[in-house]
């Protein structure tokens, strides 16, 4: 077990560097760059002696592509992103602020989203094609057709219309003020949840339905083990390995940050910062936050297959 | 020993489409089974031998599956009227169940020791330190080696003759009165095969346990089975003591089983088959006999008609109108080879 740990994230390594790579060619197959924006920024404000030349030597853009790439892989290396091109600020500084909001709002959702869709999943599947199973699963299908932009921005626009009340909408830490900061997150998390969990809810109960009709949860009856029993310890057990790994893909989903919700609620969030950034071809930023979704991804994987082992006996990690 | 531990009155488990079709799969069943007898149940796949086995224990999954009727007299109570709470109480007490491709059967993520420990903990108030030795005991009592470590070990890792004899021992837990083995050697290697089936009456002849035998395999039943019971179309058509089905069959449908058993001591080129397929039984007519469309001396009564099993000689029965003409072709048969 240690030993495949520490396999695992060695591994992670050259595959980190892979994605390097692929961000940083991509990043400048861009049509557009960020010289132009920012010499107009600079000659905007008033700087006459700003030059095309002068703002590629700025950026460091003005050395030969294989330079640039192992000047940047070498401070990733040891630890520094780079600086923004905007803003004065260094990206890992960028970064580290703008994600733990949205690290909060995932949670949040993927947390809420869970609550509501594995007990109603199970329950339809334990009660099968009864009214409560029919009218659980249209509002499912109703929830995962409806755009979260626009329920969204219904849910934000009737009750400031009706009762002159709309979440705050300064983003406070939550250590500083637990209360202000859930009253900010709260209504954008349930959203999310809600249009999250229909697909989950249904894929629960149709993998619960299969494993009630399994040989052994038959033999789990014919020894005379009680029907509650039987759906918790013998068919839930089961079902739960290929929920595990659902579970796990939405959680890197949500890394990414929900641009719609975070814009419209006004939280200073990571996905608001890729788009942004890149807009603004602000190279260095926007390879900041792939590499660190990319890590964030990999270690959700690997803790995924490490749960799996747990949960299946047959699984063997090597 | 002359007692009936098993009286089945015209049972009838039908499964319904969702097109309104009703597929007849149990379709008027009627036996009985003498306590401490082993019991052989004899049919072709979709002969209804194991929806007829589930009824017995209420393990129909509904929908679409429904007991529609029938009287199934275990120990002096009607199984069909009791409470789903007392029923839960008889499975795997006083009637246990094994059932065919163990790997399926058995829990993918549990230990064997947990599968056992809860059949025994289910029905019998017992410490977990003493449920483990049991299950211990029980797997050293199938000749499991090494039970101690094995215990602990999960289904996969065991072998398909394993499996099935974690299976038996975990059915045997709590020493039931009746054992039900659907097809128990269906997906094992032949010499397994023999080694599952003599384990089971071991431990009959042991526990006095009453073993009905679900199976498709006639060289099996000769075997080790007291009495056979042929299965066609979700009912009994001809039962008997062992020797007098396999040396005197009377209906065709079990000449014609017989007749297709490979023989190793006779010369012979082509295997023989019974012609046509099982019937569907949702388009046979209720009061017709089920062979009739396959079967060579068929007549206008075995359509219009279903025949009743009547006695032939002591306790061998069959439900044919057509059992004299058999019995001179068999002759005719025999004569000629």
């Amino acid at each position: 077990m240690g030993k495949y740990l520490v396999k695992r994230i060695v591994l992670l390594i050259p595959t980190l560097i892979l994605v390097c790579l692929v961000v940083f060619i991509m990043m400048r197959c861009l049509p557009g760059g960020a010289v132009e924006a920012l010499l107009y920024k600079l000659q905007a404000a008033g700087d006459t002696t700003a030059t095309t030349e002068s703002v590629e030597r700025m950026l460091g853009l003005d050395r030969p592509a294989v330079t640039q790439f192992f000047v940047w892989l070498w401070g990733v290396v040891r630890g520094d992103l780079g600086n923004c091109f905007f803003q004065n600020e260094t990206v890992s500084h960028c970064i580290g602020r703008q994600i733990v909001p949205s690290l909060e709002l995932g949670f949040l959702i993927l947390i809420i989203s869970n609550l509501i869709s594995i007990p109603l999943g199970v329950f339809c599947a334990a009660h099968q094609d009864s009214i409560s199973d029919h009218t659980i699963r249209i509002i499912s299908l109703l929830l995962m057709s409806i755009p979260v932009f626009w329920i969204a921005t219904v849910v934000l626009i009737y009750p400031a219309l009706w009762w002159r009340w709309a979440p705050p909408t300064e983003y406070v830490h939550f250590f500083d003020d637990p209360i202000r900061n859930l009253k900010m997150f709260i209504v954008p998390a349930i959203l999310g949840a809600v249009t999250n969990c229909g697909m989950q809810l249904r894929y629960v109960r149709t993998v619960t339905l299969e494993t009630m009709r399994a040989d052994y949860v038959r033999t789990a009856r014919a020894k005379g083990v009680p029907q509650r029993k039987v759906l918790f310890h013998h068919a839930l057990r089961n079902a739960m390995l290929p929920v595990i790994t659902l579970v796990g893909g939405s959680v890197a989903a949500m890394v990414g940050g929900s641009v719609i919700l975070e814009s419209l609620y006004s939280i200073p969030g990571i996905g608001a910062l890729v788009v942004t950034a890149l807009n603004n071809r602000d190279y260095p930023l926007v390879q900041g936050c792939v590499l660190v979704f990319s890590f964030i991804v990999m270690v959700i994987n690997v803790i995924v297959d490490v749960l799996y082992k747990k949960f299946d006996p047959r699984i063997t990690l090597e | 020993m002359e007692e009936n531990i098993l009286e089945v009155k015209n049972l009838r488990t039908h499964f319904i489409g969702k097109n309104g079709k009703q597929v007849r799969a149990v379709d008027g069943l009627s036996y009985s089974v003498k306590r401490g007898e082993f019991t052989a149940i004899i049919g072709e796949s979709g002969s209804g031998k194991t929806v007829g086995a589930l009824s017995l224990l209420r393990l129909i999954p509904y929908p679409p599956g429904l007991i529609l009727g029938g009287e199934v007299m275990f120990d002096g109570r009607d199984l069909m009227q009791l409470s789903d709470a007392e029923m839960e109480k008889l499975r795997g007490l006083e009637i246990s169940m094994i059932f065919q491709e163990p790997a399926a059967a058995l829990n993918p993520v549990l230990t064997i020791g947990e599968q056992i420990t809860e059949a025994i903990t289910t029905h019998i108030k017992m410490g977990k330190q003493e449920a483990w030795e049991k299950a211990i005991a029980l797997l050293r009592m199938v000749d499991i080696p090494n039970p101690e470590e094995r215990v602990k070990q999960y289904p996969f890792e065991f072998s398909g003759g394993m499996q099935q004899r974690a299976m038996i021992a975990m059915a045997m837990s709590c020493e039931p009165k009746l054992l039900i083995c659907d097809e128990p050697t269906t997906a094992l290697d032949v010499t397994v095969q023999a080694q599952v089936l003599e384990q089971i009456d071991h431990l009959r002849k042991q526990t006095g346990t009453t073993v009905i035998l679900i199976t498709h395999n006639l060289g099996v039943v000769a075997r080790h089975a007291d009495s056979v019971k042929i299965m066609y179309g979700g009912k009994i058509v001809e039962e008997g003591p062992t020797e007098a089905i396999f040396a005197d069959p009377h209906h065709p449908y079990t000449v014609g089983l017989i007749r297709a058993v490979p023989r190793l001591d006779r010369e012979s080129g082509k295997l023989f088959a019974i012609e046509g397929e099982p019937p569907d039984m949702s388009s046979v007519p209720v009061n017709s006999c089920a062979f009739a469309a396959r079967c060579p001396y068929a007549d206008e009564r075995c359509t219009s008609e279903r025949p009743a099993l009547t006695a032939v000689e002591g306790k061998h029965r069959c439900a044919c109108f057509h059992m004299e003409r058999v019995i001179e072709t068999r002759e005719e048969a025999a004569a000629d080879a």
